[in-house]
């Protein structure tokens, strides 16, 4: 099955027109957290903002299945 | 086999003499994308040399992790270590971009390099130069953020591929930079909004070649540059 990862922020939104064919939705959400932790270390380093920007999960028509923001990947405690 | 018909620097370097020496033995290639040209520790057979096309040499681990360390064209030749007559690497060697090329048999090549003294200039050059560019994908990956290494291999891709429009995907240059396939899409939007490049699936078309050199801020030029200075047509065949 097509996944794509849409990066949604606040000021922006960038497409991805290509899609990764994954087996699961599950599967889909675990490649967008690793993404998002290798993409917040880059904000982080560079003095970016993190706040509000998410990874969101559509199948081919463009319907949203899941969303993972960049917060929820950083551990606090 | 005419030396005039075929765009793979190495061999066109060669002096008529020199090329004599390869030229019986040289057979006309295929090299579809994934093309295997070396595994890690399989007995080597044949020297490829592109004439188009992009191609990788790649450090493997046992449990499937991979990273690319160099890329290679039309401008050189693989697997580099033949010339010191080896016949194993601890690569994987495979092409990425399809195109065609010519390949020898490791044996053939040897004794040619045997017969002459200065066949293996062209060939020892190449594996220094090859090294410069590696040393820099070191560098580029220890010191630059993902945006600026992207200009750098989009320029690297941009010279092999000869032409605007280079047909390569967001999974290929998120192997070639070493992150994940869905990271790659940010670091597109942003050389799209500077106007460097336009991106479609599956494209990535080079709108401002002079700019991507410029924002790729040092990362790119310095291993070019060696080329050309030492296997450039303006180069002498000497060491």
């Amino acid at each position: 099955m097509l996944f794509y990862f849409n990066v949604r922020s606040d000021e922006s939104f960038d497409a991805d027109d290509e899609g990764i064919d994954l087996p699961s939705l599950e599967a889909a959400r675990r490649e967008a957290t690793k993404s998002a932790r290798e993409m917040v270390a880059e904000l982080i380093l560079y003095d970016q903002r993190i706040d509000g920007m998410q990874f969101e999960i559509t199948d081919e028509k463009g319907n949203v299945l899941s969303t993972v923001p960049f917060r929820d990947v950083i551990k606090f405690d | 086999m005419q030396k005039a018909q075929m765009s793979n620097r190495i061999l066109r370097s060669l002096s008529d003499q020199d090329f004599k020496l390869l030229a019986p033995y040289l057979e006309e290639v295929e090299m579809p994308s994934r093309f295997p040209i070396a595994r890690p520790d399989t007995l080597l057979e044949y020297v490829y040399f592109p004439d188009s096309g992009i191609g990788a040499v790649i450090s493997v681990l046992p449990d499937g992790k991979k990273a690319e360390a160099g890329m290679f064209g039309s401008e050189g030749f693989v697997p580099t270590s033949t010339v010191i007559g080896d016949t194993v690497v601890p690569y994987l060697i495979e092409m990425q971009v399809a195109g065609r090329g010519y390949r020898i048999s490791v044996d053939r090549m040897r004794e040619a390099t045997e017969r002459s003294a200065t066949l293996q200039i062209p060939f020892i050059k190449f594996m220094h130069v090859f090294a410069v560019q590696v040393s820099y994908t070191a560098l580029a990956n220890a010191k630059f953020r993902v945006e600026k290494r992207l200009a750098r291999w989009i320029l690297m891709c941009h010279d092999r591929v000869k032409a605007d429009v280079l047909e390569i995907t967001h999974e290929y240059i998120a192997f070639l930079l070493g992150i994940r396939r869905p990271s790659v899409t940010t670091a597109l939007h942003i050389l799209e909004g500077h106007k460097l490049i336009r991106s479609t699936r599956g494209t990535i078309i080079v709108v401002n070649r002079g700019g991507l050199e410029r924002f790729a801020a040092g990362c790119y030029g310095l291993p070019e540059r060696e080329f050309e200075r030492l296997l450039g047509a303006s180069s002498k065949d000497e060491l």
